[in-house]
């Protein structure tokens, strides 16, 4: 056995160098044994050839791409926090406005005589009309003692809406007990009606079963009529 | 321009889900190749091959570049085959083509400048190959395998298969000079069958 094996194998499959490849061939062209076993692997790897693989589809089902997220999940936490923060502000604000505005509007109302507004408290009132001098005050400069002179107006002012709001309201109330006894007395009227028509059908039908009774009790005394009891007898 | 499986490998272990796709349809064929040589056994050829990926898919992190993707892909799917092999106790099958008769064969020509004894010559060269690697021992196997039909070096199979380039050598010649044997052994039998044949028919 030659111990060139592993060269002319290298020389085989083409992975000896370029300085070595002559030293092989040169060792090929002296050693028989060498030669032959050559000869005999080149043709092994023309048999190994024929050893197919059979066609196959492909085993593997792909990665799908990954799905593209809504923008709403793309927005960092923060970043939606932020956002409600910010409406819930601006509803805050708009809520305040509002109230503002609400409470203009009433205390316009509230110092028209003819107003048919709803009965306010007398401490809601006292806020209006405080509120009311407290701008007033803002908007203009006045000396202090025009300022005490404007309180006991206002203080006026506020005494004469609370009597206004309480006759309003008691005004409301009597029309409301007015609106009940008078339902009240309807009603009773139509059940007293209805109660005196039962009375007149049931009276009229007891009536008529008497006024028969009496008629043929009175037809069996009169004289020449045989009496049934008798006969029976 | 083609990327490289470096490249591929950089992209999918970033996240890039196409690019190990790619990997997958560019080595899917050579992968189930060795691994039906090795078992011999379609079926459980497809199943190693994709576990093969996954497992390579799940470990793409701990893959350093060290060695090509390919080796690195060759050396899971040997130890697939390995497990297998333990597992079921069972040797390398050698499957019988199916559709051995003259008109199944006509059917299957590739070419039309292959006769159908030409086809019926080379199968039945593939069966005796095939039967004469499964009587290899496995190292012998292993490095026929991944030298002839996979086309690594010397050097690339002494690092898959953690082993040195002298030793890969030896497995190589021995195992050829084996199949040597055997396949001429075989040749010289079928041809006294037809001589015998050949006299008796006249």
């Amino acid at each position: 056995m030659c111990d060139k094996r592993e060269h002319v194998l290298d020389y085989l499959y083409d992975e000896c160098g370029p300085a070595e490849r002559p030293r092989v061939e040169a060792h090929l062209a002296e050693c028989e044994s060498c030669r032959d076993e050559l000869r005999g692997w080149r043709s092994v790897r023309t048999d190994l050839l024929a050893w197919g693989v059979p066609e196959q589809p492909s085993v593997w089902t792909p990665f799908a791409p990954p799905r593209v997220a809504p923008w709403y999940r793309q927005v960092p936490a923060w970043a939606m926090a932020a956002a409600a923060a910010l409406v819930f502000a601006i509803g805050g604000a708009g809520g305040v406005v509002a109230r503002s505005a609400v409470a203009t509007l009433s205390a316009g109302r509230a110092a028209s005589p003819a107003a048919t507004a709803p009965a306010m408290t007398e401490q809601q009132v006292r806020d209006i009309v405080r509120a009311e001098a407290q701008a007033m005050a803002a908007s203009a400069v006045q000396p202090v003692a025009a300022h005490q002179v404007d309180e006991a107006a206002l203080m006026r002012r506020v005494s004469a809406l609370v009597t206004e709001s309480e006759a309003r309201m008691l005004q409301k109330q009597g029309a409301q007990m007015v609106t009940f006894y008078q339902d009240e007395a309807l009603q009773r009227t139509r059940d007293l009606s209805n109660f005196q028509t039962i009375l007149d059908g049931r009276l009229k039908s007891v009536s008529n079963v008497i006024a028969a009774d009496v008629w043929r009790n009175l037809r069996t005394l009169q004289p020449g009529q045989p009496d049934a009891n008798k006969k029976e007898r | 321009m083609l990327a490289t499986d470096e490249e591929l490998v950089a992209r999918a272990t970033a996240g890039d889900l196409d690019s190990f796709n790619q990997l997958v349809s560019r080595w899917e064929r050579p992968i189930y190749a060795l691994a039906y040589r090795t078992l011999g056994r379609e079926e459980e050829a497809r199943d190693v091959v994709q576990d093969a990926f996954l497992r390579a898919f799940r470990g793409l992190k701990g893959f350093k570049g060290e060695a090509k993707f390919s080796s690195w892909l060759y050396r899971i799917t040997l130890n697939l085959c390995r497990d297998w092999i333990r597992r079921e106790r069972r040797a390398p099958l050698v499957q019988v083509p199916d559709g051995d008769d003259s008109m199944n064969l006509a059917e299957q020509m590739p070419s039309p400048d292959e006769s159908v004894e030409d086809l019926v010559a080379r199968r039945e060269m593939s069966q005796a190959v095939a039967l004469a690697m499964a009587e290899l021992p496995e190292e012998q196997r292993t490095a026929i395998m991944l030298k002839e039909y996979q086309g690594l070096t010397f050097q690339e199979i002494a690092e898959l298969l953690d082993c040195p380039l002298s030793t890969v050598k030896t497995r190589l010649y021995q195992g050829l000079s084996v199949l040597r044997r055997r396949l001429e052994r075989r040749q010289s039998e079928e041809a006294s069958l037809r001589r015998a044949t050949w006299e008796s028919s006249t």
